[in-house]
């Protein structure tokens, strides 16, 4: 791919604008009207923790449509081909550090499946920002089906709100890997736009005011815009909802149940950055399939390039692909935020060809394509939960059972 | 005992739902065409047709298969585009230990009937999955486009 430098001129236009946009105040919070009624119900009702809030605090939620289908096989008691010891090991850790479901599968035959605290195979919880992985693979699919021709195409070729050159140019790949020009500090102000990234009521609104903060495709920032702007590309490219078309094209493919996605208010659009209620068992599908090279039990979801290129690191951070974890990512402190506390800078990956799914809380599901393992931890954040410790500790067993 | 679909014909296995379905294909029904390489997936000596798509079976657990599953093996590869493939192989000379071959078939054979007319780049984007250590890749992205070309 050709890299684009920016002409002098629009790049010291673009530093001025920077300056001022971070120089400015937080704009007023939006009005107490209708239109912004989910955006103050989520205000008004914050949760204890917003980072692993109860169902009730996902408002409003509606049906991502599945088609229950079977599973992947159980091995044998006593017929693992993973270790059974490293298995309880395992079992141990994710018990240890507030997890509530475990499942390991290797070679494509389940050899764990354990769930903890009061939780069973039907309890569902929130994706978080796994749900990011689901955007991703959707991009795929609307370029299997030819809506979206490549990933250098400009993302403004739909979402025309972004006419002003620092956003015109940012194309669909930089969103994939958050090189798109977005970093948003955290901030409190209602009005901020990182409050109404997350509790925003109108998601297009959010794009089109989407602030840029560095020249697309420079930088590496982990950022919610990117997964939103995604959201309405698959939307208006494909002509579908963006939660209609991951439920034909993806979800009912895999066998999946029935689960739900966040809105930004009723019979608005999917906040495709994160909260997709599901079971465990339903992401261990989408972590099997992309291990699979984009195919799930005989059915094509997408092409094999796309899945290799989606884990690959990306240009602007070797630890990122398409919206999707690649390596030891928990060495990066802008992946894992207590990376140079705990000392994961410092941990290295038994096998770095690898990828997973990451969601605040500890939330994982893992691919190792070299050995053929998926593992998934579902639980609550504890400081005892460490990103590196289950693909690590199962890789090593395996190579010793050689 | 598992109900599979193989080559047409509907066989019954007597094997344990986790089994791949290589083993069940060479040690339990002697077809030994496809070929065990890595066991994890990641060569594609062991590629078979599973409705129709290029997917390697070292990895692939019988129980995985529902009822209406179509398994095609090297061994029963039949058509238009197989046998035009099949000549394109032969007249390149493009096997040289061979061993990877029938995975490279499998694969080429699934390329060309999803993309008759596959560039170097799509033929790359289908094929790099498939390993060889002779290095036939050259003869093997010609004779694609031979058959390609012959199927016109």
């Amino acid at each position: 791919m050709k890299k684009h430098s920016l002409p002098r001129l629009a790049a010291i236009a673009l530093a001025a604008l920077i300056c001022a946009a971070s120089a400015q105040e937080a704009p007023p919070p939006p009005p107490r009207d209708a239109a912004n009624a989910a955006f103050w119900w989520r205000i008004d009702n914050p949760s204890p923790n917003p980072i692993d809030s109860p169902y009730a605090f996902y408002q409003p939620l509606v049906k991502l449509a599945g088609a229950p289908g079977p599973f992947l096989p159980t091995a044998a008691t006593g017929k693992t081909t993973v270790p059974a010891q490293a298995l309880d090991e395992a079992a141990q850790f994710v018990q240890a550090s507030k997890g509530k479901a475990l499942i390991v599968v290797h070679r494509g035959v389940v050899q764990t499946e354990r769930y903890f605290d009061g939780t069973d195979a039907d309890t569902a919880f929130s994706a978080h920002s796994m749900a990011k992985t689901l955007g991703a693979a959707a991009v795929g699919v609307a370029m299997r089906e030819g809506h979206i021709k490549s990933l250098d195409q400009p993302a403004s070729t739909w979402l025309t709100e972004w006419k002003d050159p620092a956003r015109a140019g940012i194309t669909v790949r930089q969103l994939l890997t958050m090189s798109g020009g977005f970093r948003n500090q955290p901030s409190k102000e209602l009005g901020s736009h990182y409050i109404q990234l997350h509790y925003g009521a109108d998601v297009e609104a959010i794009v089109r005011e989407a602030p840029v903060a560095y020249a697309p495709g420079t930088d590496f920032a982990w950022d919610n815009d990117n997964s939103h702007a995604l959201g309405l590309v698959i939307e208006r490219a494909t002509g579908q909802r963006y939660l209609d078309y991951v439920a034909s094209r993806i979800w009912q493919p895999l066998g999946a149940s029935d689960a739900e996605q966040l809105l930004d208010r009723p019979g608005g659009r999917a906040m495709a950055y994160c909260c997709v209620w599901s079971k465990p068992r339903d992401w261990v599908r989408v972590g099997q399939m992309l291990l699979d090279g984009g195919s799930w039990q005989g059915k094509r979801v997408l092409d094999e390039s796309f899945v290799r290129a989606l884990r690959s690191p990306s240009a602007a951070n070797p630890l990122f692909g398409y919206q999707v974890n690649v390596g030891p990512a928990w060495q990066d402190p802008r992946l894992n935020r207590r990376a140079l506390e705990q000392g994961d800078d410092k941990v290295a990956a038994v096998e770095p060809d690898m990828f997973y799914m990451s969601g605040v809380g500890g939330l994982q599901v893992v691919m190792v394509p070299s050995e053929q393992l998926v593992i998934l931890r579902v639980g609550k954040g504890s400081p005892a939960w460490r990103d590196h410790v289950l693909p690590n500790l199962l890789v090593k067993a395996l190579r010793a059972s050689r | 005992m598992a109900a599979l679909n193989i080559n047409g014909k509907t066989v019954e296995v007597k094997a344990p739902p986790e089994m791949p379905l290589l083993w069940v294909l060479r040690d339990l029904l002697h077809l030994r065409g496809a070929k065990y390489g890595c066991g994890i997936a990641q060569c594609r000596a062991c590629t078979v047709h599973l409705n129709g798509e290029a997917t390697p079976s070292c990895v692939l657990p019988i129980a995985a298969l529902d009822g209406k599953a179509q398994v095609v093996s090297i061994e029963g590869l039949k058509g238009r585009v197989a046998e035009a493939v099949q000549a394109a192989w032969v007249e390149l000379d493009v096997a040289q230990c061979g061993y990877c071959q029938a995975g490279q078939v499998m694969g080429a054979v699934a390329l060309l009937r999803r993309n008759p007319k596959p560039d170097d780049g799509a033929i790359d984007d289908a094929m790099s999955a498939h390993l060889c250590r002779c290095g036939t890749y050259p003869r093997i992205r010609a004779a694609i486009h031979l058959a390609a070309q012959r199927l016109k």
